[in-house]
């Protein structure tokens, strides 16, 4: 039996952990709580369908069940959660080569599926996104996860530390090569106003 | 009705009896990073203390003209295998502090700096209490091809044409002196009231010295510096 999301809701992700090693169902509290914002991070770090996301993420989930005993309560949970994700995203893509093939028709999937039901998709926004998501598809990896957390996710550099396990300076000194080969790279694109 | 993705997630760890991890299997993992950051320093600790002895021993302003250059003289005193333990063991150290917990918020240079200082302290101590002579000369015994310290020394010091002779004091008879050398040839050493014998020097057979100066003939030399073979304090006489 599930816990309700009234009791979730009043708990702290501290006090989760803690009654999830007493009671597996608490378990649940943590994964409906992060759920929406890592199969997220997945879509816009991995270009993945909906399906192999979510299946992503139980994996990763599976993983933070088995070390839920090694979380460090020093760290934010949350951040903790990420870089668990993070590498069972990062190593999912290490193990297909094949991935690439037609990622922009992937992500399109993920991006419908984001957007509220009720509200007609515009187009121009859909464009835009998807424009920046590819070039940012571009980029070398250590540089779109960067800007996927700090500017998809909005994470604090402390975070992004925290998830990468790099020094907050290496952070920052990647985030700004990476916001310059965004910037390269979106040169010759409509992103560019002059090209408009 | 369908499940959601949390209940999925719950039937499965029910379904297939998975349990979290003990914390001890965390500690135990936590322990052996220290451990391998303790082991990886004192490495270079050792590797440390072997170079301060090499440096100490290998008197680089007496040696001016033993080689073609000031880098020459350096590299082929260089202590090359100590200095790669060094650089191994600093290496191993920088990279097990990244692992230790939050210990990827220290950048890689700040580590290296500190493994490097951990190194240097635990190496001067251990170089202090005469460890690093006696790890040099067990190592020198039991590799092979390493070529110990004292051997690159000897070398050095038995180029007569350059001005440099050393080997154990046979007879000294006023002014004249009758050395073997380490390879085993005798030679006849005359020095003057000019000549620098350091106050350490007893000129007493047995003894073991080293000498600056000019080679006159085949097995003739002229002393202008007469010192010990161990220098820097370190007596050691043969008697």
């Amino acid at each position: 039996m599930l816990v309700s999301k009234k009791i979730c809701d009043e708990l702290s992700d501290a006090e989760i952990v803690q009654k999830a090693l007493d009671e597996v169902d608490f378990f649940s509290c943590l994964y409906t709580r992060y759920e929406a914002q890592l199969l997220r991070y997945i879509s816009h770090l991995g270009s993945v369908p909906a399906a192999e996301a979510e299946d992503l993420l139980q994996e990763a989930f599976i993983k933070v069940w088995r070390n839920l005993r090694a979380f460090n309560p020093a760290m934010k949970l949350s951040s903790w959660l990420y870089r668990i994700v993070h590498n069972q995203v990062i190593s999912s893509l290490r193990r297909q080569r094949s991935f690439g093939k037609d990622r922009m028709a992937l992500w399109k999937d993920a991006f419908m599926a984001t957007l509220p039901a009720d509200e007609p998709s515009p187009a121009e926004a859909f464009d835009a996104a998807a424009l920046t998501h590819e070039v940012v598809e571009q980029l070398p990896l250590p540089y779109r996860e960067v800007l996927v957390l700090r500017y998809f996710e909005q994470l604090s550099y402390e975070d992004i530390s925290d998830i990468l396990e790099l020094p907050e300076g290496t952070v920052a000194t990647r985030l700004n090569r990476a916001k310059r080969a965004f910037a390269r790279a979106a040169a010759h694109t409509a992103l560019n106003p002059q090209n408009q | 009705m369908t499940m959601s993705n949390a209940q999925r997630l719950v039937e499965r760890i029910r379904s297939d009896r998975l349990k979290p991890r003990p914390r001890w299997m965390f500690a135990a993992m936590t322990a052996l990073l220290r451990l391998a950051y303790v082991a990886s320093a004192a490495l270079g600790a050792l590797a440390f203390s072997v170079v301060l002895f090499a440096v100490q021993q290998a008197e680089f302003n007496l040696l001016t003209h033993a080689t073609h250059s000031r880098l020459e003289l350096f590299l082929s005193l260089l202590p090359l295998a100590w200095l790669g333990l060094l650089a191994v063991g600093l290496a191993l150290a920088a990279d097990s502090a990244r692992r230790q917990p939050g210990g990827y918020k220290i950048a890689f240079a700040r580590r290296l700096l500190y493994s490097l200082g951990m190194s240097a302290v635990l190496g001067t101590v251990l170089f202090v209490a005469g460890g690093a002579q006696v790890l040099e000369r067990s190592f020198a015994e039991r590799v092979g091809f390493y070529e110990s310290l004292q051997e690159k020394k000897a070398r050095m010091w038995s180029q007569p044409e350059r001005g440099y002779l050393s080997g154990e004091l046979l007879e000294a008879n006023g002014a004249q002196l009758r050395l073997r050398a380490f390879d085993g040839q005798e030679w006849a050493v005359r020095y003057d009231s000019v000549s620098f014998i350091a106050p350490i020097v007893r000129l007493l057979p047995g003894d073991t010295i080293k000498i600056v100066g000019i080679q006159r003939a085949e097995r003739a030399f002229s002393a202008r510096e007469i010192r010990p073979w161990v220098g820097l304090g370190r007596r050691r006489h043969r008697h």
